[in-house]
């Protein structure tokens, strides 16, 4: 009896497998160049219910959605500069992944190098000043004036005097 | 003076400015460059079945109101628009939108809540995406030349339902910018 059920129990799996396969397979997108491009701009694009992730990333329902009118625009003929701009024009450049360079977003590319550049003039301004002293030669205590030199011999006087007691 | 002294504390006043900018704007608040505009045109199933479109609403002002059966500030907000839609029959169309639901939901809630004012459904969340929203409940105010006045990205209240129903009405809100 056993050895009847085995290959009718592997003539049922391989019945049922392919078709779940099929199945499966059938729901992934299709990698065409539309698919390619879709992904392109939605990796542009911020997802407005996320915390900094793309439409292509993002897993909620208004991300989801958004892809299909990027798929569709794409498809009806649109660039994909066109498709950016539908968005732009609902939810600002807010909805670009990379702030634009221009206005108040073009702080955010040009003040990293202004702190880089300030940074570094004053690492080597510091560093010039600092060698310039270290190179600059001691002043001989004969060249100190009179009246210094009494406070020098007096201060040493009252040192050795408090080693002696 | 050594001029080091005063350049560099001066250099941190930008930063220092740029830091209270920032602390004063809401993280969420996202910009709604649709104001001003003119109100993107829709064609959509109401929850009776039928067609709305909005060229056929004549240039009655309108408030677009996206709700959901799930969304529980919606539900907090739908009193205030019961009463606001029985005070303004006939002088302000309120349309409500259907985000992200299924129409069984929404009926039964609309059923539930009460209310008069015609709803469509918006299958795959085309229309909101047209209107830029994000989330509900979100509420337009359109002039009767369909430029939108407001876009309220959060409940409405007693007052901001008054003021901008005020605005649209008013006989110069077709020219006079918000």
């Amino acid at each position: 009896m056993i050895r009847l059920a085995r290959p009718a129990l592997l003539l049922l799996t391989l019945a049922v497998v392919p078709p779940l396969q099929g199945q499966t397979e059938a729901k992934a997108p299709p990698d065409t160049a539309l698919e390619r491009r879709v992904r392109e701009v939605a990796s542009i694009l911020r997802c407005p219910v996320c915390l900094n992730l793309s439409i292509q990333d993002s897993p909620s329902e208004l991300a989801k959605d958004m892809r299909e009118v990027v798929r569709d625009r794409l498809r009806s003929g649109q660039s994909e500069q066109q498709v950016t701009d539908y968005f732009i024009a609902r939810y600002g450049e807010w909805v670009l992944m990379k702030p634009p360079a221009h206005g108040v977003s073009l702080l955010v590319w040009v003040l990293p190098g202004v702190v880089v550049l300030g940074g570094g003039a004053l690492v080597v301004v510091a560093v010039r000043r600092w060698m310039r002293n270290s190179a600059a030669p001691v002043a001989a205590i004969e060249d100190l004036p009179e009246e210094d030199l009494r406070k020098v011999r007096q201060e040493l006087a009252k040192e050795r005097r408090r080693l002696v007691d | 003076m050594k001029p080091w002294k005063i350049v560099i504390p001066l250099a941190g006043v930008p930063l220092l400015l740029l830091l209270a900018w920032g602390m004063g704007q809401d993280p969420r608040a996202v910009p709604t460059p649709l104001v001003g505009t003119t109100a993107p045109d829709f064609s959509r199933e109401t929850l009776q079945g039928d067609t709305l479109r909005l060229s056929d609403l004549g240039d009655t002002p309108l408030v677009i109101n996206f709700w959901a059966s799930w969304c529980i500030p919606c539900a907090e907000e739908h009193p205030l628009l019961v009463d606001f839609e029985r005070r303004y029959h006939g002088r302000i169309r309120l349309i409500g939108v259907v985000y992200e639901d299924t129409r069984a939901n929404a009926i039964r809630w609309y059923q539930e809540r009460g209310g008069n004012w015609t709803n469509v459904m918006d299958p795959r969340g085309r229309m909101a995406i047209d209107y830029g929203v994000r989330g509900v409940p979100e509420t337009f105010f359109i002039t009767r030349d369909r430029r939108i006045l407001l876009h309220l990205p959060k409940p409405v209240t007693y007052d901001v339902l008054e003021l901008w129903a005020s605005k649209i009405l008013a006989p110069d809100s077709t020219t006079t910018p918000s």
